[in-house]
């Protein structure tokens, strides 16, 4: 049977402001982070409106400095986009608040509430035999892409990046 | 001889105690501070959600907000499902209200139409078991529910939830419900003599929406927009009351006032206190009698300044609310109808023979958008959008809430504000350990009921207390009972022309949410109270 989940108020579960935040973190925004993000997300590159608009939620919401781990990821998934499929999975699983994952959150929000980008986000009815297969293909696709993020992530933080 | 009547807030309750009052002829003015959302709602088309997500480029303004503040973090809190339109709901409300808990989370309102201005419209009739201990009868609430069905527009089905929720010859068809539903509904059909004598009872949702035209409002045009816009007010908003209201001579309506409190006349009638919001300057109205219908802790707040009682803890009763994600295997394979409604769906009633009863609203989830279940999987983005867009025709969301009763963990206290500071509320509500566990076990055979109807739960989710958004029990209505207590009036006791037309006077809660009984007791409150005014009873 399912597990409850007892909940605390965002203000009180999420803290960005841990102390030791490097002078990179107190970055709000880096126009190649969100291209690299954004690319990610949509597999093109992202129109100017759609970058536009991340930077002004960035500016929004992320006013606070970074922590230093927060920051490290971010700094090392901007300069090596080919790790941010591996570690958005680690984050997903290990690091759900970390600010990697809101930041990426943020891109997919902005996508979604973009007609161009809408038909992505919304429902899609498939028969049994593709429901399957579809899903068989996703699982195995995350399930790499988290073994190796893990790997990853663990280097991170440990602070193994050596530039 | 026609009376001056205040009556302070526009939600439910305030809009329900002015109607008689006013049809009767009584001059009534209604004081509220009367937030409203200008940016958003001219914004937002006339047109089904699908079309709107395609072809509206001002779509994020509205869907994330200018200010971002659609895009939420953290995990699941209170008021999750108000969106950018609809946040001016609770704004203001932590600088004039200021509250102070560390168990206790609640939403509170000085909006137009209060927080009814973004309810989810489930309207339910308490049964004669659960008004015992009032000191009315189910009876002589009939009436009242009947005209506030046909004020507010009921609709709902003559179905298995008839005996739990009674009929009334105002109620309109039922909305129709989506696929989703469907599947479920079907399988209970199926199954239903063997749930039924498990306690278990399904139906379509009762709600105050009109399905077809009904006092200049639209039938539901299903678009399933309701968690954004009202742009065919067929579900209910207490605004559209006020709007009626307004057309009565007799009535007036005083916004931007901030009530702070009352005291009753030596020669009789009743003065009021109110700062006005943008000037901050301070005013008296006079009048024959007062409503006050501010909130259950709006409420509070004014009478227990308004009596000097600092710092004494009244009671308060709040539904515990869980809420369940669930797979509905039943769609598997299914292509979701779009035409459809974003409210409450199918509506359970469970009262299993040796455990505590409660009521469930089953929702299907799309136009809350995908972004805010990508928070929740623990998935990489980019897999995780589709899952999602696999799995949304399937998700159902199953809100479940419990009675509550008063105990010695749950109350509330006014602490005079620092130097010139705004009073400041103190909630403490710790539920009795038995109490937890019972509903946990509840949830736990209610769930293992939709499991057997095809829906496999997800995980059981508490937003915290406070997230039902149903307070009540401040001022507990008691024949004979003692200070900070109410009559059958619902006058306060005490006072010779001050009543209280919301939530405080409910002394207890059973797992129906309270609004459409209590803009039913808010109701009878404003005719009792015009039929003493006639007689000069002031
Ligand atoms: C998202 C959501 C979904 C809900 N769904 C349901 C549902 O399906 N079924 C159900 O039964 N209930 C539901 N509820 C609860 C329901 O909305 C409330 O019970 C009901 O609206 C309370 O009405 P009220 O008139 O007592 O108070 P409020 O709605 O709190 O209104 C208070 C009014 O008083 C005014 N006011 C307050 N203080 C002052 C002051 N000092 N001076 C001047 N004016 C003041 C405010 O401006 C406001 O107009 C829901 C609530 C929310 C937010």
């Amino acid at each position: 049977m399912v597990k409850v989940r007892p909940v605390m108020p965002a203000s009180r579960a999420v803290s960005t402001s841990e102390p030791g935040g490097s002078a990179l973190a107190e970055l709000v925004f880096a126009p190649l982070e969100a291209h690299v993000f954004l690319r990610y997300l949509l597999g093109a590159e992202p129109p100017a409106e759609v970058v536009e608009r991340y930077r002004a939620a960035n500016e929004k919401l992320f006013a606070e400095p970074a922590s230093a781990a927060d920051a490290r990821l971010l700094d090392y998934v901007t300069r090596r986009p080919w790790a941010l499929p591996m570690l958005d999975a680690a984050a997903a699983f290990r690091r759900p608040d970390s600010l990697l994952r809101r930041k990426l959150l943020v891109g997919a929000a902005v996508l979604e509430a973009t007609p161009d980008f809408t038909a992505r986000f919304l429902p899609q009815a498939v028969s049994v035999p593709r429901l399957v297969l579809r899903g068989a293909l996703l699982g195995l696709s995350v399930a790499f892409k988290l073994v190796v993020g893990l790997i990853l992530l663990s280097m991170v933080e440990a602070g193994g990046d050596e530039r | 001889m026609s009376a001056e009547v205040l009556v302070v807030g526009s939600g439910a309750s305030g809009v329900n105690a002015a109607f008689p009052l006013v049809e009767a002829g009584h001059r009534v003015t209604l004081v509220d501070f009367g937030n409203t959302d200008r940016t958003y709602a001219p914004l937002i088309p006339h047109q089904p959600f699908t079309e709107v997500r395609q072809g509206d480029a001002r779509q994020h303004r509205y869907f994330l907000g200018d200010q971002f503040e659609g895009v939420p973090f953290g995990k699941i809190r209170v008021g999750a499902q108000l969106t950018p339109p609809r946040m001016h709901i609770s704004a203001d409300t932590a600088r004039w209200m200021p509250l102070d808990s560390n168990t206790f989370t609640p939403t509170e309102s000085l909006a137009v139409g209060g927080l009814a201005a973004g309810w989810g419209a489930g309207a339910f009739p308490f049964d004669a078991h659960e008004l015992e201990g009032l000191p009315f009868t189910h009876a002589d609430l009939a009436p009242h529910y009947d005209t506030v069905a046909e004020r507010v527009g009921v609709s709902g089905d003559r179905d298995d939830l008839l005996p739990f929720l009674g009929d009334s010859q105002a109620m309109q068809p039922p909305l129709d419900i989506d696929s989703n539903a469907e599947a479920v509904l079907s399988r209970y059909q199926r199954k239903r003599e063997k749930l039924n004598a498990a306690g278990f009872f399904m139906g379509k949702a009762r709600l105050a929406v009109c399905s077809r035209p009904h006092r200049g409002r639209d039938g539901h045009a299903y678009r399933d927009m309701e968690f954004w816009a009202d742009t065919d007010r067929s579900v209910y908003r207490p605004q559209w009351t006020l709007e009626e209201l307004k057309r009565f001579p007799n009535f007036r309506y005083l916004d931007r006032r901030f009530v702070l409190s009352f005291s009753e006349r030596d020669g009789g009638g009743v003065s009021l206190l109110a700062r006005h919001a943008d000037t901050g300057a301070d005013e008296r109205h006079d009048a024959h009698a007062l409503v006050l219908a501010a909130g259950t802790l709006g409420t509070a707040r004014i009478v227990l300044r308004s009596l000097g009682r600092y710092g004494e803890r009244v009671p308060l009763v709040c539904n515990p609310y869980t809420y369940v994600p669930m797979v509905n295997l039943g769609m598997l394979g299914k292509a979701p109808r779009d035409r459809r409604h974003s409210l409450t769906q199918l509506e359970v009633v469970y009262h299993p023979k040796d455990g505590v009863g409660m009521h469930g609203q089953l929702y299907s989830y799309r136009s809350l958008l995908m972004f805010k279940l990508l928070k929740e999987a623990p998935l990489p983005l980019r897999e995780g959008v589709q899952v999602m867009q696999l799995l949304m025709p399937l998700v159902n969301i199953l809100g479940i809430h419990h009675e509550d009763s008063p105990g010695p963990g749950k109350s509330v206290a006014l602490h005079r504000g620092a130097d010139g500071a705004p009073d400041r509320l103190e909630v403490r509500y710790e539920p009795a350990a038995e109490e937890e566990r019972a509903q946990s076990d509840g949830e736990r055979a209610l769930l293992r009921h939709f499991l057997g109807l095809g829906c496999v739960p997800l995980k059981r989710i508490r937003p915290g207390h406070g997230s039902s958004i149903h307070y009540a029990g401040t001022f507990p209505m008691r024949e004979g009972g003692g200070p900070l207590t109410v009559d059958g009036d619902c006058r306060l006791h005490g006072t010779r022309n001050v009543y209280l037309a919301d939530g405080s006077v409910f002394p207890k809660l059973p797992s129906k949410g309270l609004t459409f009984t209590m803009m039913a007791n808010a109701d009878r409150v404003g005719t009792r109270l015009a039929r003493r005014l006639q007689g000069g009873h002031v």
